[in-house]
């Protein structure tokens, strides 16, 4: 059974059909990225997802996100209970400018009473930014606020944030797209060695990324997903037109972040 | 390259003429503001000089005698107490207001909150005060303190609301959705994320209530009473306050009057101008 599954999803904005019968799924062990360009809906796919949409008035989603089995949709479904087991990372590095490094890892666990002493805090905070590959070099210096860390570094204790739930799935959208080439690479190899235990959905722009980084890849064009398949497939022989040309054009212009 | 020395000396000419001028008008613009200040501080400091800074500040006034005036103690000490009350209850009722009306866009009743309290905003302050008269005043029978301090809780009230929500409007979308990304309730975003990021702007927000309920004067006018030579002996109790002693000397005849009037100005713009410094120091902007 695939973690995630979403089933004919539609999403409105303001009245606006941005999102169009959208189906796929996410198995355990990969990384699954939409990947599309700006304005397609991507990011919008994975407010819903998360149930993030909820937020937002204007905002209208019809069909099925099944998490483990579960409609997150469902009447009886309290959305914080869906966000806790959904990891989310954001466009831009979203620390909490007012915590330390460590109350930002904390403060998941915290609101959901998920730990019963300090020492597990303690454990639990440690375990997540070894996760996220910034503990060797943050140990130190735990208490500092959070706001000067390096963009590389914020995004990083982001995503330990979101791992500090142990989350079933982890949501990241354009993690890379306000970070330099060094940053984008770390965050990358993390993706790679997260999978393993978490499932990814990642949203791109950038064609190379989800070469680099996906086992499967959907192409989302204005609403429409277009084509779906092991990213090898979807990279060497598209099926659809429509792909090929956006690929092209894309990899021809050497990605272009 | 090369150059024309005519053309750059006339440039030149016409650069300084042109920030010349803009400082000029600046400075006309500005001139009311030093002509105030200076008018306070060379009036104020004479009634202050004869009775010596601290007795200034802690002794009884004595204005029928030019030549000791006395101070404005017990007028400082009704206005200490009406900013504490006053602060007391403006804050505990702005604060929700704000998280309301900023945080709870949706309901119907955050947006008529909102259209009531900038509404509140613009309410003529003498208004406030003869509603607290025609209530509290009349139930407790005589001018107290704290007719006063409601008063001036209701005028800067919905201010600090404003400012409040303004703050919190501030605080970027993706802190908001990362908290709620982690599993928290409404609630919970505001009180642990939304409230601290945006605790200097609400702190700029309290600070000018602050300054605004030292410095109002009609909101008291039917409230207080008006005592300005003993110290206020009670909440339930008529007391007076430095900007309503400056209202009540300066009408009346005699030099000591008037001198008593003018160190209290001085007293009350020190104050105001203090607290305006602290909210604006180091912290941004936040407009209503």
């Amino acid at each position: 059974m695939p973690v995630l599954e979403v089933r004919g999803l539609n999403i409105w904005l303001a009245g606006r059909h941005v999102v169009k019968n959208v189906s796929f799924s996410v198995e355990e062990g990969t990384v699954f990225a939409l990947m599309g360009p700006s304005g397609s809906g991507k990011s919008t796919i994975l407010r819903a997802i998360n149930r993030l949409l909820d937020l937002y008035e204007e905002a209208e989603v019809k069909g099925e996100v099944i998490l483990d089995g579960v409609n997150v949709y469902d009447p009886d479904v309290d959305p914080p209970w869906v966000r806790r087991r959904i990891g989310m990372v954001f466009q831009y590095p979203n620390p909490f400018p007012h915590m330390s490094i460590y109350d930002n890892v904390a403060l998941g666990p915290r609101l959901n009473r998920m730990v019963k002493s300090k020492k597990e805090l303690d454990e639990l905070v440690r375990w997540a930014l070894e996760k996220a590959y910034l503990w060797d070099e943050v140990k130190d210096r735990l208490h500092q606020p959070a706001a000067k860390l390096s963009g590389g570094q914020k995004q990083r204790l982001s995503i330990a944030r979101a791992l500090a739930l142990k989350p079933r799935l982890l949501l990241m959208d354009e993690p890379t797209a306000n970070l330099d080439p060094v940053a984008t690479e770390k965050i990358e190899e993390l993706m790679l060695s997260l999978k393993k235990d978490i499932p990814i959905l990642l949203v791109t722009h950038d064609p190379q990324q989800a070469a680099r980084v996906a086992d499967y890849t959907g192409f989302l064009y204005y609403g429409e997903l277009v084509e779906v398949g092991p990213t090898g497939k979807i990279f060497t022989e598209p099926e659809n037109p429509l792909t090929e040309k956006y690929l092209l054009r894309r990899l021809g212009a050497g990605g272009g972040r | 390259m090369s150059s024309h020395p005519r053309i750059e000396a006339s440039r030149r000419i016409k650069n300084v003429a042109g920030v010349a001028a803009i400082i000029v008008l600046a400075a006309l613009a500005l001139s009311p503001l030093f002509h105030i200040v200076a008018v306070v501080v060379l009036n104020g400091l004479r009634a202050i000089e004869l009775t010596g800074p601290l007795d200034f500040l802690a002794a009884p006034p004595n204005p029928q005698n030019p030549r000791h005036p006395g101070g404005i103690g017990p007028a400082l000490a009704g206005t200490a107490i009406l900013v504490a009350l006053t602060s007391i209850f403006s804050i505990a009722l702005a604060l929700p207001t704000g998280v309301f009306v900023a945080e709870f866009r949706r309901a119907g009743i955050s947006r008529l909150t909102l259209v009531l309290t900038l509404i509140l905003v613009e309410f003529p302050t003498v208004l406030v005060g003869l509603t607290v008269y025609a209530t509290e005043v009349k139930w407790v029978q005589r001018y107290n303190m704290l007719a006063g301090a409601i008063a001036l809780a209701i005028v800067v009230l919905p201010y600090m609301a404003v400012h409040v929500s303004e703050a919190l409007r501030h605080v970027p979308k993706d802190l908001r959705e990362a908290a709620f990304s982690l599993g928290a309730s409404r609630l919970k975003t505001v009180y642990e994320v939304v409230l601290s990021v945006a605790r200097r702007g609400i702190l700029v927000g309290i600070l000018i209530g602050v300054a605004k309920a030292a410095g109002e004067t009609a909101p008291l006018l039917f409230t207080v009473g008006g005592f300005f030579d003993t110290y206020p002996s009670g909440l339930l109790k008529p007391g007076g306050a430095v900007p309503l002693m400056i209202y009540e000397y300066i009408q009346q005849p005699g030099q000591g009057y008037h001198m008593l009037a003018w160190g209290a100005a001085l007293v009350l713009m020190v104050i105001v101008f203090a607290v305006m410094i602290i909210a604006r120091m180091g912290v941004k902007e936040v407009r209503l």
